[in-house]
């Protein structure tokens, strides 16, 4: 073995391992104290790059950008604190973690709209360029610049946090938020402040990344991905246990790419899943995980609307017209988005029954669409061309991925299910873009068949209205089964589970095994809405399993109206809309929809399908004709929290 | 008289706090047996540990003649042991009627069919609409739990602990929050039910008065540990009970 | 005599449909250790946290020093000099005890009843302990711990709730001459008491709850003398017969 490579690949680890602590840093301390995953936070980390580029176009200096960036990454968290999460700490988990998420479409786009999205140049400080020999290896001065740097504001951080009256503060707020309030202390000043300094760290991170890695607007993507790692391996609120797993992740993945070259991209994953199955807890998690943390309620109970409900019946008739005016009233085009719509509703579908109706917080259902496209492409390019056949391998498929996953996580209270569920949809995605031979890799999977729905040229799929005709009948159907699913007695035990976990398994119930055969449920679900799409793409993306995928589901599911079925599908079908609607005048539109996830959470929690009436007892309450449903009062647990 | 449940030496430690300490109790079948002791003497720990929900340090639970030591929540439930919670838990998002029918449908075997639809349980659904009538909370089957004010939950939790239709009944104070009248008529309640039924009740209770003239034993607990156990004339007489209950300072 | 220091005037209190203080009232002159007693579930606890706006009362009125505190936040409250040590104790486990009550006297900026210095001096057991994390305290360094850090806090009323709960007779002996000790240094006290014969040890008058409404009110003497009270509202009968 070659000690030299050794030497350099453990500084690169150090280098990367740093990078993570000031992310994954961050993000603990803000669960520990509010019991919120900060999503944004990578998109905080990316903005203090190109807040940094700027300070160093403006004034040719590094070291101002390393000040001034930090500090203004600083203000807008707690900005965006102070905006949004602030007026809604009294709501589920799930909405703080779903805003974050609207938070970070937004922040991305607005940086793609004022930065560009091509990769920029970084440059480093002068004084530290080139390289400096140690022993007999040279090695880059700046990466040594970084883990030093990055060591000593992450030492300053410990300082902070042991030695001052604001760590003191911050300490005793994770263990009790009620007794500092008897301290006289107002705890959710503290809110603000934490959101404030991890987005600092975040910042600091960004301008150190710089010169290092490129700056994109995607280049908090992945690193959010990793940092949830870290906090999940080091333990959840713990810092001690982020800066152990920052550095050991750091170290795993450089000394991975030289020992076990095929397992790049896969370590950090396994590690994860290694930890979680040996140690649920982290390597040095102390802090129990609130079990508040992991509720998802409703105010209301919004029953599935019934097929056979005349408004229901009515839109069906018209959606079994729309093919008839093709060519004539419209393009073909616009019939294919609206098969597209119908494949995406399967796929909101698919999550709200879990997210919904059992309360798992899933972030990975990229998973099983891209699962199941594959699976769908690679049958019928290789075995059989039939859609049938094919569709039947996805959802077994997509259906056994997901039961493996829920077995591994189920057991996992509900922030770490969102975090692990998102990682492993991510080393699926890893495995797409690294497993050429059979992926196609990040070219995708090309040279599809059109496909037959029975094979043997019976019934070719490639004609829009059939495609048309036959995604909404599938889609109808999967509607129909899981409703009929989930008012069967089995439907009824998973809905109880939502609604206290506890209570059922007191009642003799083993409710893993429900929960594992809800989520292979779902996945099998999600498995033939992939299976659709790569019939109608005739081509599988790698982007198909990236975690934005998942991002997306959830922005449906929540703008229709979560735990209702067919509020997520209407959802569906609008983000479908809406996108090809703003993407004609704007490339940024997805900050638009981050906006409208904002407001949605905000405003509207029960998604569009609730507005509607909201709207009609409004006018009903006007006009004096007695009040409409009583809406469920707030309580007054926002300031007691 | 058989013996429906019965501890060893049962032991909770939390770091350097023991919270029970070598408890041994007998619950004889057919009884009402309270547990007492003042706040943080370890009653709920107590019921925590035979529920599964805690894992005891050391010592051994008993059931119906079977060591349970250590199974879990579930496992213990389906031997025929059901408990309410001191915060009361039901399913507030489902109606009283869904609440009791989805513990009923427990002891069918289609509990966890997914092809056919939860009404066609018609016997589960019978016997939630039965035990509706029986909390008094038939009228207001369709109504969601979270609706209800706050005895009417407590009614609702009992009704769903009694759906399983358990051999031993464990109430963690039923009557907490609630004004004297409910807490009479729900104690009257739980007591007819345990008669018609035929199950053991266990309960924690504040309320000396409701436990002296309710229960056929009564354990003493203090400090995690039993310091007296028998009929409520014996208890009413044991020194250390009055000191217990009046303060160890020599005043 | 000048208005008293804290004055509870007819308030409900629920959390969520669980109404638990109704038309409840009591007041408080400085210098004096006020007890309220009751069963188990009267609503003690409760009263303590409307007192401090935890809960914030659907009806009546809390005045502190002259200043209607009602809808304030607890922690406003806090700092006027409402010090609060609540019946699970709440240390801190994961801070030290130099840690803890560093905590406590953050706020009070100089104003704090005792320093850190005289708690030691007071509680020496806590100085022997002080680089020891709060969960690696017995019950009763537990004890002694809150109620420093109450007192390093401005602390014009202190409330306490069942502080004896739970400790060894000795360390009752000792909580007890701390609250003496305490309110001779003219810190008025406002405790809860599930313990009987501690409370009418320590206090001055008594309020005695039931089912979150007042049924009795009255100096020991008068409290000693009222048999169906004790008997009726606290199961406890006469001076030492347990009348269950």
């Amino acid at each position: 073995m070659d000690v030299n490579l050794l030497v350099l690949q453990l500084l690169n680890g150090l280098a990367l391992g740093v990078l993570y602590l000031l992310i994954a840093s961050g993000l603990s301390v803000i669960f520990g104290m509010t019991d919120i995953i900060n999503f944004a936070h990578g998109a905080l980390y990316m903005l203090g790059a190109y807040v940094g580029l700027s300070v160093i176009d403006a004034t040719g200096s590094f070291w101002l950008a390393l000040l001034l960036a930090p500090l203004s990454i600083g203000v807008v968290g707690v900005f965006l604190e102070r905006t949004t999460l602030h007026r809604i700490y009294d709501r589920d988990p799930l909405y703080h973690i779903i805003l974050t998420f609207g938070l970070t479409l937004m922040l991305s786009d607005a940086v793609e709209f004022i930065w560009g999205k091509s990769p920029q140049q970084f440059p480093g400080p002068d004084a530290i360029t080139g390289a400096v020999a140690l022993g007999p290896i040279f090695y880059p001065k700046y990466k040594l610049f970084l883990i030093v740097a990055g060591i000593a504001v992450a030492g300053g951080v410990w300082l902070l946090f042991e030695k001052t009256n604001f760590g003191l503060i911050v300490r005793g707020g994770a263990q009790s938020r009620q007794t500092v309030r008897i301290m006289g202390i107002n705890i959710s000043n503290y809110f603000t402040l934490v959101f404030g300094l991890a987005a600092v760290l975040a910042g600091v991170a960004g301008v150190l990344a710089g010169p290092f890695l490129n700056v994109t607007p995607t280049m908090g993507d992945q690193i959010i991905i990793t940092a949830f790692i870290v906090v999940v391996v080091g333990g959840l609120g713990s810092f001690r246990g982020s800066v152990v797993a920052a550095l050991l992740i750091g170290l795993v993945q450089s000394l991975g790419t030289v020992f076990v070259p095929q397992l790049t991209g896969f370590l950090v994953y396994l590690l994860m899943i290694l930890v979680l199955l040996v140690r649920p807890q982290g390597l040095l998690g102390e802090y129990e995980v609130r079990s508040d943390s992991t509720k998802v309620t409703f105010s209301e109970i919004i029953e599935p609307v019934s097929i056979t409900d005349k408004r229901a019946l009515g839109l069906l008739g018209v959606l079994a017209l729309v093919p008839l005016g093709m060519g004539s009233l419209y393009s073909p085009y616009f019939v294919g988005l609206l098969s597209l719509m119908f494949i995406w509703a399967l796929l909101a579908l698919s999550l709200d029954m879990v997210m919904g109706y059992m309360g798992l917080l899933s972030f990975g259902h990229a998973a099983f669409f891209g699962i199941g496209a594959y699976a769908t492409g690679l049958f019928t390019m290789h075995v059989f061309n039939s859609f049938v056949a094919a569709a039947a391998v996805a959802i077994v498929v997509a259906a056994g991925v997901a039961w493996i996953i829920g077995a591994l996580s189920i057991r996992l209270t509900g922030v770490y299910f969102a975090m692990i569920t998102l990682a492993f949809a991510q080393m699926f995605h890893q495995l797409a873009l690294t497993w050429n031979d059979v992926t196609g890799g990040s070219d995708g999977l090309t040279g599809m068949p059109t496909v037959d729905l029975f094979g043997a040229g019976l019934v070719s799929l490639g004609d829009t209205a059939t495609f048309y005709y036959f995604a909404l009948f599938v889609t109808v159907a999967a509607y129909v089964v899981t409703v009929k699913l989930l008012d069967s007695p089995f439907g009824r035990v998973v809905t109880a589970i939502r609604e206290s976990e506890r209570r059922v398994s007191f009642l003799g119930y083993d409710t893993n095994v429900y929960k594992r055969r809800a989520f292979a449920l779902s996945g099998a679900i999600g498995g033939l809405a992939g299976a659709l799409l790569a019939t109608y793409q005739t081509f599988v993306s790698a982007g198909t399993l990236h975690w934005v995928v998942s991002g997306d589901v959830v922005i449906a599911m929540m703008f229709g109206g979560i735990g209702t079925l067919f509020g997520p599908m209407f959802g569906a079908g609008l983000f479908i809309g809406l996108q090809e609607i703003l993407s004609s005048y704007t490339d940024q539109w997805r900050f638009v929809l981050g906006l409208l996830l904002v407001l949605t959470v905000m405003v509207a929690p029960r998604g569009l399908i609730t507005v509607y009436s909201s709207v009609r007892d409004a006018v009903r309450l006007r006009m004096g004709s007695g009040g409409g449903p009583q809406r469920d009062a707030a309580t007054d647990g926002g300031e007691n929290r | 008289m058989s013996t429906i449940l019965e501890t060893e030496n049962l032991t909770k430690r939390f770091g350097s706090l023991t919270a029970n300490g070598d408890v041994n109790l007998t619950v004889e079948s057919g009884t009402t047996h309270s547990v007492i002791g003042p706040n943080g003497a370890g009653k709920s720990t107590l019921f925590n540990l035979i529920t599964g929900l805690l894992e005891p340090t050391s010592g051994s639970i008993r059931f119906n003649g079977e060591d349970i030591t250590g199974e879990s929540p579930h496992e213990v439930a389906r031997r025929g042991l059901a408990r309410s919670f001191q915060i009361t838990d039901v399913f507030d998002g489902l109606t009283a009627f869904e609440n009791v029918r989805v513990a009923a449908q427990f002891a069918d075997d289609r509990r966890s069919s997914m092809w056919r639809s939860a009404d066609s349980l018609t016997d589960a659904g019978g016997r939630a609409t039965e035990i509706l009538e029986d909390v008094g909370l038939a009228d207001r089957s369709h109504q969601r739990a979270a609706e209800f004010a706050y005895g009417d939950r407590r009614k609702l939790e009992i009704g769903i602990t009694m759906a399983t239709e358990p051999d031993l009944l464990m109430l963690d104070e039923p009557t907490a929050g609630m004004g004297r009248e409910d807490t009479i008529s729900t104690v009257q309640l739980v007591q007819r039910l345990a008669d018609e039924r035929g199950f053991t009740l266990m309960l924690i209770e504040h309320d000396i008065e409701i436990v002296m003239s309710i229960s056929d034993t009564i354990t003493v607990l203090q400090r995690g540990e039993v310091i007296a156990e028998g009929t409520p004339d014996e208890v009413r007489a044991d020194e250390e009970v009055q000191r217990a209950y009046l303060g160890g300072a020599q005043l | 005599m000048s208005d008293p220091l804290l004055s509870v005037d007819g308030i409900d209190a629920a959390y969520g449909q669980s109404q638990i203080l109704r038309d409840l009232s009591l007041s408080v002159e400085r210098g004096e250790v006020v007890s309220l007693v009751g069963r188990n579930g009267a609503g003690k606890t409760t009263t303590l946290r409307a007192i401090l706006g935890i809960l914030t009362p659907s009806a009546g009125t809390v005045t502190f020093d002259g200043d209607d505190v009602t809808h304030r936040p607890d922690y406003e409250t806090v700092a006027r000099g409402i010090q609060y040590v609540p019946e699970d104790r709440q240390v801190f486990p994961d801070l030290s005890v130099d840690e803890n009550l560093r905590l406590g006297e953050l706020k009070s900026k100089g104003a704090g009843t005792l320093t850190m210095e005289e708690v030691f001096e007071r509680f020496p057991r806590l100085r022997e302990r002080r680089a020891n994390k709060g969960s690696q305290l017995s019950g009763g360094e537990q004890q002694m711990l809150v109620i420093a850090r109450a007192l390093v806090g401005k602390t014009d009323l202190l409330m306490l709730d069942e502080p004896t709960e739970g400790l060894a007779p000795q360390i009752v002996e000792d909580v007890i001459e701390i609250i003496e000790s305490i309110n001779d240094e003219g810190v008025t006290v406002l405790l809860v008491e599930q313990n009987v014969q501690a409370a009418m040890s320590v206090a001055d008058r008594h309020y005695v709850i039931n089912k979150g409404q007042n049924v009795f009110e009255g100096t020991t003497d008068e409290i000693r003398a009222a048999d169906d009270v004790l008997e009726e509202h606290l199961g406890v009968g006469g001076e030492s017969e347990l009348s269950l």
